[in-house]
């Protein structure tokens, strides 16, 4: 009963080394595969119902369309540690499909690029497989699992086991009628503990209808008004909110990336994550605003900024969700409390319309766990707040101190 | 990298359950009847699914082999429970029972936290009322930390008066039960404690490799119950389901790490904790109830969740079915005939699973290439996975996919549902 | 106010009589702002906070370097007693407003912040634009007090901590307890209580320790970051009782039990009941407006929470930790 070890002795190349070899075989792979590689492709039917299910006032634009490609890539922690990653990016709409994979090479986003949609679309989402460059010898499929989307059927649930995947240079569709709103996540479900941890994550969620309602519409003892949002269909008003951040904690282990990276045998039992990110970041990179050019080939990996801005005064909506599979994660806002209006993509209210809404200090989630989080500024001295975990041992980058789960909320005058 | 060689060995294995069991009508959970037990303290081995065996302690029936977790202790409400305790044993023992009331203990030694059994030593009768319906555990009162670790922990069910609610209220109705008991453990602790070597176990370097459901790593976990290759470890964990059946899942965090529990395919509907319905006052129901897709009960506590798949609001119908074909039962009707919004890829650019019976619709199959083999789902069900969502849970020492981890088959409603 | 070595159920009926403790205290203090003396001396409470490292035997024998707080009787008299967690900073129903003046006698910088309560926060940032401290820092040695004033206070129990390298120092002991009662005897608007237990957890990695005292904690040094925490020892009311259980003598039967937890630690822990469930009243201070029964109640890593129960005729046993 000997714990596999994984790690000791392994060899191990510099840096430098390593990440020349990725590129080496990055470029070998390209030049085989040339331009046979065109298998990518998309679905997306007009809306032809003539109904208007997303309560916009235009029947023609329900369905929406995205596509994602899977693929690898680097990302930067916050100490400047380079690391290998697997990854969702974007293929925008009129990008040339037979250059895609071309095209994302090496592009994995750390996350992956959010996914918003507002209650009544309907999503057609793409996803395309670009093949791992650095990692030539695997040929994994990749799925898009909508993590907590109701009554999912297998087909586009995206688990491996029970439905079917996407191999390397192809594409499938996947379906979702949008009709319930709140914050979700998203994430591969193949070999999901490798893939997870690699960094296929993304954030999700659905805006409600009631954003829709015409101004002057009166919620109980709220009266709403044009471009008011809320969290969810409350009939109140009380999950309103001016500004809406989106907050993913997660969680990684350098060696088990290294290994992936080096093709040694990965660790899964020796698993433990060292960088502590907030939307793929640490401190103080959480903060750095924009997107954020990754030290292997200043591709925009990180594109997501974690940083809250709002004026006093306004409401904050937190969409907090967690997609570490090593920990839990309990999150703190010094100075500001925090009202808890829902859970895992429901508002907080019983069965019998009871308010289950509560004020906390903070907020615990373990993996494949969201909250929304309303921050009522009033009154609030403007100033920088900060929200960190107080888990206060992974406010660090691995080795480096001052890091970790943490980022900064600006409060404006 | 793709290594479906575990999950594939354990489509096998509910193959071999699909063939081989008879499906009573409506299964209860497993466990011994009460309300008198007789448990004893004793050694055994816990099979993990990559073939190892652990060194564990446990709580047997009477003369029965170690059980990993213990007896499910099944009793109805009211019942005067008495669990008469004896131990094998080289260690003091007990048991604590969170969530009753007035429990006294007869015999034995005084311990910090209720009277204990020595190795060997006078048995201990512990005695309380079952006063109120719900999930509890049990697990040893004596050093809890390495009694919970090496194995001495179960699951106590106090049936409601009335037959089918999980509490005195119709909010905790259900068509099925289900037991989801969460533990995990360090074999290098266990190998200590096997070589008599407890002075040396360090729990600062805690490190549990294997993860389990009802005493099993996946895929053990779909391996019917009862069957005579895990004699230590009686229990299954494989939630079956019709579309719109509510499901109660009783879910125990035995073991002392925190495990973020997510069910596929539907939200459960979380209707009470440590035994107590999320009642806003006596008789008013499950009016605190909340829904989760994801959810973690406290070491030591409970949680039960109604969790019902009706296939409502995709915007396709499920079956298949063109216009004018008949509803199925509880069909969502709005969906009905709506057709499968997209096409779906050449299969030869497709991975399918094990479980994918080879068409999107429920209770219909369709085209499986040759090379992947025939599918355990046999009647085309839709299969949704329940797991700890800390992923590397579903390891099984190193080696994924495995661990905390289950499957949800929803048959169609045509298909008679096996008890596992 | 007092020092808590042991866990000690506290009669509800001795609240004024602290109360009047308090006043006096307030009444001969000196503040930031105006004169005390012409302040109401039951709505305003004064501590005087002093930091300094200690020496702690644990059971084991090993000498660990512990950074705690002292509560001293006037800025610089040096007569109040060590300990980790600090001195439980005791409000009265009609409390409303805290002034803490501490007085650092660490080797770093240090400050303090109450979890929970609003507060404006003047960070101090690393020269690279890092945050160091969320709040106002006291310097090592500081001649006068650095004074922290909390004004909108509410009923509850809250985690007060030093806002400075908190990855560190929090660890290194610099926590406490802060409590309110709604009334005298009563922790919430109608949730009346006749005994009370405050129990704060934290923890005790003594390599850090070690590190941080010996001069071996920060960049280039043997220890660069919090990211190996193990911690060794598991304390309650700063004493390494984790492992163990809380007898709640069957001569409290009958009585109202408030349990006040405060989680100071960097992990999670879960304080169990056997013979007796608890409803479960606040946490962080907010009471819920559906209170539940529990038996397990689950505390994160700085939460507080407020459970109450009537101690049945078989007593009560509250095992600390179920996931020790
Ligand atoms: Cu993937
Ligand atoms: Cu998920």
């Amino acid at each position: 009963m000997t714990r596999a070890n994984n790690e000791k002795g392994r060899y191990r190349m510099n840096a430098t080394n390593r990440h020349l070899g990725a590129l080496l075989a990055a470029l070998a792979v390209v030049v085989a595969a040339g331009p046979a590689r065109a298998a990518i492709s998309a679905q997306c039917p007009a809306d032809t119902d003539g109904m208007d299910t997303d309560g916009d006032g235009n029947a023609g634009n329900d369905n929406v369309c995205r596509h994602l490609i899977a693929s690898d890539g680097y990302a930067d922690m916050a100490d400047g540690r380079l690391l290998y990653v697997f990854g969702f990016s974007e293929i925008l709409s009129g990008e040339p499909l037979d250059m895609a994979v071309m095209n994302h090479t090496l592009s994995a986003n750390a996350p992956a690029p959010t996914m918003a949609f507002r209650e009544g679309q309907r999503v057609y989402l793409t996803l395309s497989n670009a093949g791992f460059m650095v990692r030539p010898d695997l040929f994994d499929p990749h799925s898009v699992h909508w993590h907590g989307f109701p009554n999912a059927a297998p087909i586009f649930d995206g688990m491996p086991d029970s439905t079917v995947t996407i191999k390397m240079d192809a594409s499938q569709p996947y379906f979702y009628s949008v009709v319930d709103p709140g914050t979700y996540l998203y994430h591969c479900h193949v070999e999901a503990t490798e893939h997870i941890q690699m960094g296929m994550v993304g954030q999700l969620y659905v805006q409600p209808k009631q954003n829709m309602l015409p101004a002057g519409t009166v919620l109980g003892s709220f009266t709403h008004r044009r471009g008011q949002k809320y969290g969810y269909n409350d009939g109140d008003g009380s999950s309103r909110y001016d500004v809406e951040v989106a907050l993913q904690l997660d969680s990684f282990d350098p060696d088990f990336h290294d290994a992936s990276e080096s093709v040694q045998p990965l660790p899964f039992a020796l698993m433990e994550d060292r960088y502590f990110l907030i939307n793929g970041r640490g401190y103080p990179d959480t903060v750095r605003r924009g997107p954020m050019p990754n030290s292997f080939d200043g591709q925009l990996s990180q594109k997501i900024d974690a940083q809250v801005r709002a004026r006093r005064g306004q409401r904050v909506l937190l969409r907090l969700s967690n997609l570490s599979v090593t920990e839990h994660f309990t999150v703190t806002l010094q100075g500001i409390p925090m009202h808890v209006v829902g859970e895992d993509a429901r508002l907080l209210r019983g069965p019998t319309g009871l308010d289950l809404s509560y004020d906390t200090t903070s907020v615990t989630l373990g993996g494949g766990e969201t909250a929304d989080v309303i921050l009522d500024t009033t009154g609030v001295v403007p100033g920088t707040y900060f929200l960190y975990t107080t888990n206060l041992n992974f406010l660090s980058n691995d080795a480096e101190d001052n890091g970790g789960m943490m980022t900064e909320v600006v409060i404006l005058g | 990298m793709t290594k479906h060689t575990t999950s594939m060995g354990g489509a096998m294995l509910l193959a071999l359950a699909l063939a081989s069991f008879p499906a009573p009508a409506r299964g209860a959970i497993p466990g011994v009847e009460g309300p008198s037990f007789s448990l004893t303290a004793r050694a055994g081995f816990v099979s993990t699914p990559e073939g190892g065996s652990i060194y564990s302690w446990g709580y047997a029936d009477g003369a029965g082999l170690m059980q990993y977790p213990g007896p499910s202790l099944l009793v109805d409400e009211g019942d005067v429970v008495t669990v008469t305790l004896s131990n094998e044993l080289p260690v003091n023992v007990s048991i604590v029972f969170p969530g009753q009331q007035g429990v006294t203990a007869l015999g034995g030694v005084p311990g910090a936290l209720t009277s204990e059994v020595e190795p060997g030593g006078t048995p201990v009768t512990y005695q309380f009322t079952a006063a109120r319906p719900g999930t509890y555990q049990y697990f040893t009162g004596t050093d809890t930390q390495l009694g919970v670790e090496m194995g001495l922990v179960g699951a106590l069910i106090v049936r409601s008066a009335t037959a089918g609610w999980a509490y005195g209220h119709a909010d905790g109705a259900y068509d099925r039960e289900f037991l989801v008991l969460e533990t995990e453990m360090d074999p290098i602790i266990h190998e200590l404690v096997e070589t008599g070597r407890i002075a040396e176990v360090d729990f600062t370097a805690y490190r549990p490799v294997y993860w389990f459901l009802n005493g099993r790593s996946a895929p053990d976990t779909m391996v019917p119950a009862g069957a005579q290759w895990f004699p230590h470890q009686p229990y299954s964990c494989m939630p079956m389901s019709h579309p719109g059946d509510r499901l109660l899942v009783r879910l125990i965090n035995a073991g002392r790490g925190l495990h973020p529990f997510h069910t596929h395919g539907q939200h459960m509907r979380i209707i009470a904790q440590d035994g107590r319905l999320l009642e806003s006052a006596p008789g008013a129901g499950a009016d605190l109830s909340f829904l989760r897709f994801t959810t973690t009960v406290a070491p030591g506590g409970t949680e039960d969740a109604i969790y019902s798949w009706t296939g409502d609001n995709l915007g396709w119908d499920v079956y298949g079915h063109r216009p004018g074909d008949p509803l199925e039962p509880g069909e969502y009707a709005l969906d009905h005939g709506k057709p499968f919004p997209v096409i779906m890829p050449d299969p030869k650019d497709l991975e399918p699973g094990p479980y994918y019976a080879g068409s999107p619709f429920l209770g219909v199959a369709g085209y499986r290439p040759p090379v992947a083999g025939t599918s355990p789902n046999a009647h085309a069900g839709y299969v949704f996975m329940w797991h700890s969502h800390k992923e590397y849970e579903m390891v099984n020492n190193d080696t994924p996919p495995g661990g905390m981890m289950t499957m949800l088959i929803v048959e169609h409603p045509d298909v008679p549902v096996m008890e596992m | 106010m007092k020092k808590y070595h042991a866990a000690t159920v506290r009669s509800a009926s001795l609240a004024p009589a602290l109360a009047l403790l308090l006043g006096s205290a307030a009444g001969c203090a000196t503040g930031d702002e105006g004169d005390p003396q012409t302040r109401a001396a039951l709505t305003s409470v004064f501590v005087y906070l002093r930091a300094e490292a200690f020496t702690k035997t644990m059971p084991d024998g090993r000498d660990v370097v512990m950074w705690g707080y002292a509560q001293d009787s006037a800025f610089g008299a040096h007569d109040g007693v060590l300990s980790s967690p600090g001195p439980v900073i005791e409000l009265q129903a009609d409390t409303t407003r805290l002034t803490v003046q501490l007085e650092n006698n660490l080797d770093v910088p240090t400050s303090l912040v109450i979890d929970g309560l609003r507060q404006s926060l003047p960070a101090v940032r690393h020269p690279d634009g890092r945050v160091r401290s969320f709040t106002r820092e006291a310097s090592p040695g500081n001649v006068a007090p650095v004074t922290y004033v909390y004004s909108v206070l509410r009923p509850g129990t809250f985690l007060y901590k030093t806002g400075t390298s908190p990855q560190v120092q929090v660890q290194m002991g610099l926590l406490g307890a802060v409590r309110r009662p709604s009334a005298a005897g009563e922790a919430y608007a109608g949730r009346a209580f006749d005994d009370e237990l405050l129990l704060v957890y934290s923890e005790v990695d003594p390599e850090l320790h070690d590190a941080v005292a010996g001069g071996q904690y920060g960049p280039g040094l043997a220890v660069t970051s919090t990211i190996k925490y193990v911690p060794q020892y598991f304390l309650v009311n700063g004493e390494d009782v984790m492992s163990g259980a809380y007898d709640v003598d069957p001569s409290l039967a009958g009585r109202r039990l408030l349990v006040r937890f405060v989680n100071g630690g960097l992990r999670s822990h879960v304080p169990l009941f056997l013979q007796a469930d608890v409803l479960a009243l606040a946490e962080d201070g907010f009471p819920y407006k559906y209170p539940t029964k529990r038996t397990a109640v689950l505390m994160p890593a700085g939460k507080t929470a407020d459970v109450l129960f009537t101690v049945p005729a078989s007593g009560a046993k509250l095992l600390y930790d179920r996931m020790f």
